[in-house]
């Protein structure tokens, strides 16, 4: 346990560790501020939730219309007050708004802007049944092979995928699992914002922190010369696996610090209370004309938890990724340089490799294309996207790297040291 | 001739050197002090790598730092730790330093060729340094401190990892180089400078505590140094009343070597002191110190 | 000279020399490869870039009014023989679609049919006719609104300034025939290839003093006859090995640009109300392009210093990488978009571009002569 503690020391003894978490965080919140904008718009969901619950049906929706007439009304006796005019929709007014928002004081069109977003919330739930009816899978099919130039063995796979999630389609809107109120999709693109913007950019910090404390920590005694004396005392190459073990508690801690920080400040900024529950598959999450279907049933809190263990897991492989490089090459410039090659390569890899192979598929299974699109995880969006993609990677890789790690320590225990 | 005037190093309130005096011309000097007494400190002064907080070192009458390159073309120095590029080979190695020391090309290549030789490395010139033993690193570190064949030679530590016969080679060499060149070897082996040094510097305590010759250096102690042998029972009362230098087992007696500034006894055999004596009996503090640590 | 020979050798040890191969290959597959390979992108991109390069055949580099009319004309040409198409297609015109007008206006959104239809000459037979025709709209387009650059080239909300308004003037009157296609694919193209040297020269350059501290051999070479002169040397060296890297990737990438057959479009005028920029100065393509490759130069040896004095102070590789992290992202975010991208664009004022490479200037040799100077008095003690 001693020992563990030196090494930990080592990973966070340079002062480039807490500079780069500083400046990492820093950049995190700058953009969680730079979306700050919106928050108050978002609360009106919250609202809506708290008044109605986020389960639509014709009970909830009747409600709904009911709030929304009498919010109308209050609008337009607001407009009637100021301009003498009224609408027949709250979005009318936002097409005269740059020449009336002068006139009117904060809260007064704060009255109009809430009206329009329950505006938005009714008409767009009229709109749910037609837009899921209109969803043509076999379209999508034939876009991805056509946009994605695939043919014989792959076409094949990607019209059975699309079948597949045809059935998960239709399972979810048979559950109802779509209606659900969330932040309007379309209009704040909040799911992008979190696991697109925020994550993936976590993703990357994170990443880069882990190799550099990695490669810094396993090299350790070969740069500074201490090799001989540690390597032959009683506790001797089990310091490797003791390094192992440090690095990844390192990693976790980083971990900790970057996501706990920026997702503090993230839920603090925008409220999310009353919408854990909330499916990830709900049509207002949509932001796209295809929506976000989600292969299982998850609710927000999970879905975010799933995105989070997903997320650590593969910091610990890139971990023990760049621990094994850094055992064979013993200097950590260099070992940083073959982290990125092996980076490069394997996100190159699917790229490079004829289109109708199935290749193209099985060469994704790697954290470095897994990390790409977090806001895609356990959702079917194309065909490199399939149904437990991130749980296979996950499996195959922790083979991969276990086998890879008994092969580095049994090479390090033979080697000659000098 | 190069002389260290009034030279005192201070790192902050730390101070490592005070108010060094020394000269030096032609012939080999031992700088004898155990480690931490400074005497990296002052290797590093005259071989312009820290520069003396106050005072100054002039060669010829000219401060070092002033004559710059003129002073370090003259300069051959075989640093404590020695550097080296792990995949070059001794002969690449040498030839750039060699451009570093402004040599011709010509001539690194003739000189090399030579020094390989002598320090017996001819076989491995062109063999990658990684797989090299300590010793074979060391004489590549002595190779490139003559390399330039300095006027000014100095070498910190140069004996470390040399088997005893490289050594006596060595020392021969030295002693040669010496008659016309300052040659300083800072050891605290003190029988690596014994035979050769024309004279001893002694530092303590941050300052010169002797400089001179071997003889002139023991005769501080003359009149001192006995040899006896007693049984092992009393050996450890005899300690308490005398400076053991060194003991050693003969006859099933503990013969003992000792300074005493009491009345010698009738056993007592006055011996005449040699430069390990002083070394033990100067720094018996220090020395004591660190064994009980 | 010999010992930055040396120490050129130092640096480009075989094994850094196949890493650096082996990063750019990557970095050329992931970012460069796709402008190269698909240039122009798509259509109507591709016809559009036939098109502009028509014209210049036509009209020279400039076109006049009475030369737009002609162009104008060869539209209507080509519009008629659009509509003869429709008309001898009986599906169309029984769907209604019997004239040109008729089918670029049509609502794809409502009627399936339509949208089959339509897809089927844009998108399945992909009909040059169609897809020229449509470039051919968007280029009168921007002749006809070429007001429209005044909107365009507004730097957030900033009012205009007299000096913008005439240069956007004299760009609308000038009449100047440019590629948006090719000007685009270049920008994307030496941005890219900007971000490849950046890293290049971070990645050659990192280690330079750095493994002479790890190795000890500093005391060597400090107390040798070149003594701290060598950090000097170093500096040297580091900028030689920078310009030789900045050259031998600049040399390649525009080997593989010539690909891009863009010759036509060199001496053209980049302001242009077809390429929606204005610029500060009267730049054709090909000094555009000799601007960019000399800014990126400038960079190229700031950043070099930089990082050669960060190799210097660092205690360990971690720091230098780690240090060199925050550099990069600030050169790939805002630098490289504003010092080599776009130069001379008059979003920016006038005098920022000549500022900022003053400023660059003076922040490389600032650190270039503080470093030497601070390294000469420097105490060596481990």
């Amino acid at each position: 346990m001693n020992v563990l503690r030196f090494e930990l020391k080592k990973a966070f003894q340079s002062p480039v560790v807490s500079i780069l978490i500083m400046l990492f965080l820093f950049f995190n919140f700058w953009l969680i501020y730079k979306h700050a904008g919106i928050r108050e718009e978002l609360k009106v969901t919250n609202q809506l939730v708290e008044r109605f619950g986020y389960k639509i049906d014709s009970e909830m929706s009747a409600k709904l219309q009911d709030y929304y007439q009498s919010k109308l009304q209050k609008m337009n006796k607001l407009t009637n007050e100021k301009f003498g005019k009224t609408y027949e929709r709250a979005g009318d007014f936002f097409a005269e708004y740059e020449h009336r928002n002068k006139e009117l004081s904060e809260e007064e069109l704060h009255v109009i802007t809430e009206t329009a977003i329950v505006e938005s919330y009714y008409e767009l739930i009229q709109k749910i049944d037609q837009t899921y009816r209109h969803l043509d899978l076999s379209q999508n099919a034939k876009m991805d092979i056509k946009g994605y130039g695939l043919s014989g063995k792959t076409a094949e796979v990607t019209r059975e995928y699309y079948i597949k999630l045809k059935n998960r389609l239709d399972e979810l809107i048979e559950a109802g699992e779509h209606k659900n109120l969330f932040f309007i999709g379309y209009v704040y693109h909040m799911h992008s914002f979190l696991f697109k913007d925020l994550m993936r950019q976590m993703i990357f910090e994170v990443m880069i922190l882990v190799v550099l404390i990695t490669g810094h920590v396993t090299t350790y005694e070969f740069q500074n010369q201490t090799c001989l004396t540690v390597y032959a005392s009683k506790r001797g190459r089990k310091l490797m696996l003791d390094k192992l073990v440090a690095n990844l508690f390192a990693s976790l801690c980083i971990c900790a610090v970057i996501l706990g920080a920026t997702l503090l400040v993230y839920f603090l900024v925008f409220d999310y209370s009353g919408l854990w529950g909330i499916p990830i598959s709900s049509f207002f999450n949509s932001e796209f004309s295809f929506p976000y279907i989600s292969w299982w049933k998850l609710p927000f809190g999970i879905y975010l938890s799933c995105v989070l263990v997903v997320f650590i897991i593969c910091q610990l492989f890139f971990t023990v990724i760049t621990y094994s490089i850094a055992v064979w090459i013993k200097n950590n410039y260099l070992v940083y340089a073959v982290f990125a090659i092996l980076f490069g390569f394997c996100v190159l890899i699917p790229g490079i490799i004829p289109k109708n192979l199935t290749a193209i598929f099985w060469t994704r299974y790697t954290p470095f294309s897994l990390i790409l699109n977090p806001h895609l995880w356990f959702i079917g969006w194309n065909v490199f996207t399939p149904k437990k993609y991130e749980w296979t990677t996950t499996v195959i890789w922790t083979c991969l790297l276990a086998i890879a790690t008994v092969v580095t320590f049994l090479k390090f225990n033979k080697e000659q040291i000098d | 001739m190069l002389v260290v005037n009034h030279v005192s190093k201070s790192y902050g309130k730390f101070e490592a050197l005070k108010d060094i005096n020394l000269e030096f011309s032609n012939g080999v000097y031992g700088l004898l002090a155990p480690n931490g007494a400074g005497k990296t400190t002052l290797i590093k002064m005259l071989t312009t790598l820290i520069f003396p907080s106050s005072g100054e070192i002039l060669y010829n009458g000219t401060n070092i730092a002033r004559l710059g390159e003129k002073y370090r073309e003259l300069l051959g120095y075989l640093p404590q730790d020695f550097g080296y590029y792990k995949n070059y080979s001794p002969r690449q190695f040498l030839s750039y330093l060699g451009a570093l020391k402004g040599m011709d090309k010509k001539v690194v290549n003739k000189r090399m060729d030579e020094l390989l030789k002598l320090v017996a490395l001819e076989d491995v010139a062109t063999k990658k340094m990684k797989k090299f033993s300590g010793g074979m690193i060391q004489r590549v570190g002595i190779a490139q401190a003559m390399l330039n064949d300095p006027k000014i030679l100095i070498l910190d530590e140069p004996t470390a990892g040399l088997d005893p016969k490289e050594r006596v080679r060595f020392r021969n060499l030295l002693s040669e180089l010496a008659r016309d060149r300052i040659v300083i070897l800072s050891t605290h082996i003190v029988s690596d400078v014994e035979s050769i040094a024309n004279e001893i510097i002694m530092i303590k305590d941050k300052q010169v505590l002797y400089k001179g010759s071997i003889d002139e250096i023991c005769k501080k102690i003359a009149g001192m140094v006995y040899e006896t042998s007693i049984p092992y029972e009393q050996a450890n009362m005899f300690k308490k009343e005398v400076f053991s230098l060194s003991e050693k087992q003969e006859d099933g007696l503990l013969k003992i070597r000792f300074i005493s500034k009491k009345t010698p006894e009738p056993t007592w055999t006055a011996v005449k002191p040699n430069l390990e004596d002083v070394f033990l009996y100067v720094y018996r503090d220090d020395i004591q110190e660190s064994g009980a640590s | 000279m010999r010992i930055i020979l040396y120490e050129l050798k130092k640096l480009f040890q075989l094994k850094m020399v196949c890493l650096l191969f082996i990063i750019s290959f990557i970095f050329y597959r992931h970012f460069i490869h796709f402008d190269l390979e698909h240039f122009p992108n798509g259509r109507p991109a591709l016809d559009s870039y036939h098109i502009s390069m028509e014209m210049i055949e036509q009209y020279g580099y400039q076109m006049n009014q009475e030369e737009f009319e002609h162009f104008k004309k060869v539209y209507e040409k080509e519009r008629a023989a659009a509509d003869a198409y429709l008309q001898a297609r009986q599906e169309y015109v029984d769907a209604g679609l019997d004239t040109y007008e008729k089918f670029r206006t049509a609502d794809i959104e409502k009627k399936q049919e339509i949208r089959k239809l339509t897809n089927q000459i844009m998108f399945v037979d992909e009909v040059d006719l169609f897809w020229e025709l449509q470039a051919r709209e968007h280029l009168i387009e921007y002749y006809e609104y070429r007001n429209f650059l005044y909107s365009n080239m507004k730097f957030g909300d900033l009012p205009l300034t007299a000096e913008q308004k005439e240069r956007i003037k004299d760009t609308i009157a000038s009449g100047n025939i440019m590629s948006a296609e090719v000007f685009e694919n270049y920008n994307s193209l030496i941005r890219h290839v900007a971000i490849l040297i950046v890293i290049s020269i971070m990645f050659m350059i990192s280690p330079i003093f750095l493994q002479d501290r790890w190795n000890h051999v500093v005391f060597l070479q400090y107390s040798n006859k070149t003594g701290r002169k060598i950090f000097n040397l170093k500096l040297q060296t580091a900028l030689i090995a920078a310009g030789f890297i900045t050259t031998v990737q600049l040399g390649l990438f525009f080997i593989l640009y010539r690909g891009n057959k863009v010759g036509m479009f060199l001496n053209a005028n980049i302001n242009s109300v077809f390429t929606h920029e204005v610029f500060w100065f009267e730049l054709t393509f090909l000094q555009y392009i000799l601007l960019t490759i000399v800014s990126i130069y400038i960079l190229v040896f700031t950043l070099t210093i930089i990082v050669a004095v960060l190799s210097n102070r660092a205690p360990n590789y971690i720091s230098v990488v780690g240090l060199q992290v925050p550099l990069a992202i600030l050169l790939f975010v805002v630098v490289i978009d504003y010092l080599v991208v776009r130069i001379t664009n008059i979003r920016l004022p006038i005098y920022f571009l000549p500022s900022a490479y003053v400023l660059l200037i003076l922040i490389g040799s600032f650190l270039y002569f503080w470093s030497v100077k601070r390294e000469k008095k420097v105490d060596l003690l481990h």
